[in-house]
């Protein structure tokens, strides 16, 4: 059984890290990154390049380091992040230099989209045509216009304040609320003007136009596809994305996300719609039904678990049989399990990060320490319950201590043992949902995507085969322990 | 033979044998009588290096016991507890050849058949768990468990204790047969005069960790050493008239 789960593993490190020439796209956890990181990787495929898309990977840190460390080859990102976050400490003031330095820590970029996704002033277009309101400096002479800003806008250094200043808005009507309490209003026709991304999907939706910031007062956030110099050669990428530079304006990207967030579209169809509109490539339908999903979805998840858990009953084990036989090692292991369990299963999968990278092998050395500490109590308890005259009278008998642990203390403490397994399977089938934040897929992949896109049926898409896998794990155990469970400790004698 | 010679035990403060000297002689029947507490399975877990002592000696054969020469000593032992300590994953017939080493010659023990004919134990309940089995089925497992390899040393600690009227009384009588018959050194712990004075070739009766009396039954009966020893006895004497 040991060699067979050597041979997983081993099989399963070998195919993290191989197929090195398929390029592999990272996305951000929100749906213009996800559409862009489509668009990414079927560019590279037309051009006969085979990709993955690892989708929704989580925040910027996540993906800048990645993509550093050569874990994710591309991804799309936003000169505004790269100037402000990534490279906050420099302190650069012009783009170009981002880009200079960018390129002397091996990361080049691959094409420039085009749009800029940064925080814009928008009204209806009816009301800007009837007022002739093309640009913010226009709002001057008509300082009666309500404006309702969110609270970030009205908060934020390169917000309201900044821009009231530039602009001499300071006569106007300002309330705070929220984003979606705005479009209520706007539709209502309590407020006139709000500030928007400019390529929110609600944009085309609500029929905004968005006044040009024609004063350059907001930050740019031009869209860049940032690539690994050392994993991908350079000319084939700058010969592929070449058609991408300049190829999306900010009204076009608005309308993308608008088919996934309204329209309810998968973000590989509005991948393949834009394609198909701008370059004329026809793509092959992917095979993406529910059932294919829920396979590659099951396959990942059963490997998450079923690798960790291995791993944590061959490590558990012997560490419960040490508890149990050195009081001091005892209390440390059993002390720091105990810790390990505490620490929120989120923190501990951003914890693996550096250690391991993205993708599966962070979440299967996460989960792996989550679920030592039920195996090593269970162990230990199983063994302290073994009364004491049973050990005696194996002493006496001269049994070896090899043997009092092979013959007695193994088979009497097995109930226990694997109750402990049980315990650990069942909150690991749980915890590796969160392994989707991280690039691991598994059930927890239509989960984010279904929160994300406020689509109830994908999350049941990986909630009801995750909880159906827990129950499945349960019953399977339940049988395995009639099996090997020695007769003697489940029979009784029948009066 | 074995020899306890001004033995003290303590666990932490608490004295369990205060200055204890006795002897087994060699194919006798050697009873430790006393109220539970007294320390009289104390002294079975010395004898068979589950726990030391603080002072005095105990002598095996004429050689001190000591942690080098325990599991010679363990070899030639067989030993039995109240209820009967047998592996409930095991059945009957696993629990009595578990310490047999298929290496070791097979001569030097006895065969299983002999061993259920000499306990009254039926066969057929061999390849049955100890759940399956009654209280008394048990003992003669444990029993059988501890001759198979033909001890030197018997040392039983209650093992009738927690067994209804009626199995005991059988199994005393069983007991009294193999002790006749194998001639061995048995030592034979017990709260219960009756079994003491039916067993017993000598009986040491104790108290809170000291010998008060050693002798027959008829020693202790007719000449008791003191007022404890003929209040112990009249008192449990009452039962049996």
């Amino acid at each position: 059984m040991i060699r067979t789960g050597l041979l997983v593993l081993v099989l399963l490190l070998v195919s993290c890290k191989s197929e090195k020439n398929e390029i592999i796209v990272g996305s951000k956890k929100f749906t213009e990154s996800v559409i862009l990181g489509e668009i990414i990787k079927y560019t590279l495929e037309n051009s006969g390049v085979s990709a993955t898309h690892k989708k929704e990977l989580g925040g910027t840190r996540v993906l800048f380091n990645a993509l550093k460390a050569g874990e994710i080859d591309i991804y799309p990102e936003y000169s505004g992040t790269i100037l402000n976050e990534i490279l906050a400490g420099k302190r650069f003031n012009k783009f170009s230099d981002a880009v200079f330095y960018l390129d002397s820590i091996g990361i080049g970029i691959a094409a420039r989209p085009g749009f800029n996704n940064t925080y814009a002033l928008g009204i209806k277009k009816n009301k800007a045509k009837e007022l002739n309101l093309k640009n913010i400096s226009d709002l001057n002479q008509h300082q009666d216009l309500r404006l309702g800003l969110t609270n970030e806008f009205l908060d934020r250094g390169d917000g309201w304040k900044g821009l009231r200043d530039l602009y001499q808005l300071g006569n106007m009507d300002v309330t705070g609320l929220d984003h979606d309490l705005a479009y209520v209003g706007l539709e209502n026709g309590s407020i006139d003007v709000l500030d928007v991304y400019s390529t929110d999907a609600e944009i085309k939706y609500y029929d905004l136009a968005l006044l040009n910031d024609n004063k350059h007062y907001f930050p740019e956030y031009y869209c860049v596809i940032l690539y690994n110099k050392s994993n991908v050669n350079r000319n084939i990428v700058e010969d592929i994305f070449q058609k991408l530079e300049g190829s999306i304006n900010e009204s076009q990207m608005a309308e993308l996300n608008s088919m996934v967030k309204i329209g309810k579209s998968s973000e590989s169809e509005a991948a393949a719609m834009f394609l198909s509109k701008k370059f004329g490539i026809r793509l092959e339908k992917e095979e993406n039904n529910v059932f294919s999903r829920l396979v590659k979805n099951s396959v990942e998840h059963i490997i998450l678990v079923s690798v960790s858990m291995f791993l944590a009953v061959l490590i558990s084990i012997p560490l419960g049989f040490i508890s149990f036989y050195y009081e001091k090692a005892g209390k440390i292991v059993l002390w720091f399990t105990g810790i390990l369990q505490t620490i929120p299963s989120l923190a501990i999968l951003v914890f693996m990060i550096p250690l391991f990278g993205i993708g599966s092998l962070p979440a299967i050395a996460a989960l792996f320490l989550y679920s030592l500490l039920p195996i090593v109590r269970n162990t230990y308890l199983g063994l302290a319950e073994i009364p004491r005259g049973l050990r005696d009278s194996a002493i006496v008998l001269g049994l070896s201590k090899r043997e009092i642990m092979q013959k007695i203390e193994l088979p009497l403490s097995l109930r226990s043992i694997f109750a402990g397994i049980k315990t650990a399977s069942v909150i690991n089938i749980g915890t590796a949902t969160l392994g989707a934040l991280i690039g691991a897929g598994g059930y927890g992949q239509p989960i984010l995507t279904g929160i994300r896109l406020d689509n109830t049926s994908l999350i049941l898409e990986g909630a009801i085969p995750a909880a159906i896998l827990a129950i499945f794990v349960q019953y399977g155990f339940d049988l395995l322990e009639k099996i090997i469970l020695p007769r003697g400790l489940t029979t009784r004698k029948d009066d | 033979m074995i020899e306890f010679n001004e033995v003290i035990k303590k666990y932490e403060s608490i004295t369990v044998l205060d200055k204890i000297s006795f002897t087994a002689r060699a194919g006798e029947s050697t009873v430790l009588l006393g109220e539970s507490g007294c320390g009289k399975s104390t002294i079975l877990k010395i004898l068979t290096g589950l726990t030391g002592y603080e002072s005095g000696a105990v002598m095996v054969e004429d050689k001190k016991l000591s942690p080098e020469i325990v599991a010679d000593f363990r070899a030639k032992l067989g030993y039995v507890i109240q209820d009967g300590g047998l592996f409930p994953h095991l059945t009957a017939k696993e629990n009595i050849l578990l310490a047999i080493k298929p290496a070791v010659s097979q001569n030097n023990i006895f065969k299983i058949e002999y061993l259920c004919e000499l306990t009254n134990f039926a066969e057929n309940l061999l390849p049955k768990y100890p759940a399956e089995l009654s209280g008394g089925q048990k003992q003669r497992v444990a029993l059988m468990r501890a001759l198979i390899k033909n001890p030197d040393y018997l040392l039983l600690d209650e093992p009738l204790g927690a067994l209804d009227p009626i199995i005991r009384y059988d199994l005393q009588q069983d007991l009294k047969n193999i002790f006749t018959n194998l001639k061995k050194t048995v030592i034979f712990v017990t709260h219960d005069l009756t079994e003491a004075k039916y067993l017993g070739d000598k009986i040491i009766l104790m108290k809170e960790g000291r010998v008060i009396q050693s002798g027959t039954f008829e020693d202790l009966f007719h000449n008791p050493a003191d007022a404890f020893v003929k209040k112990f006895i009249s008192a449990q004497r009452g039962f049996d008239d």
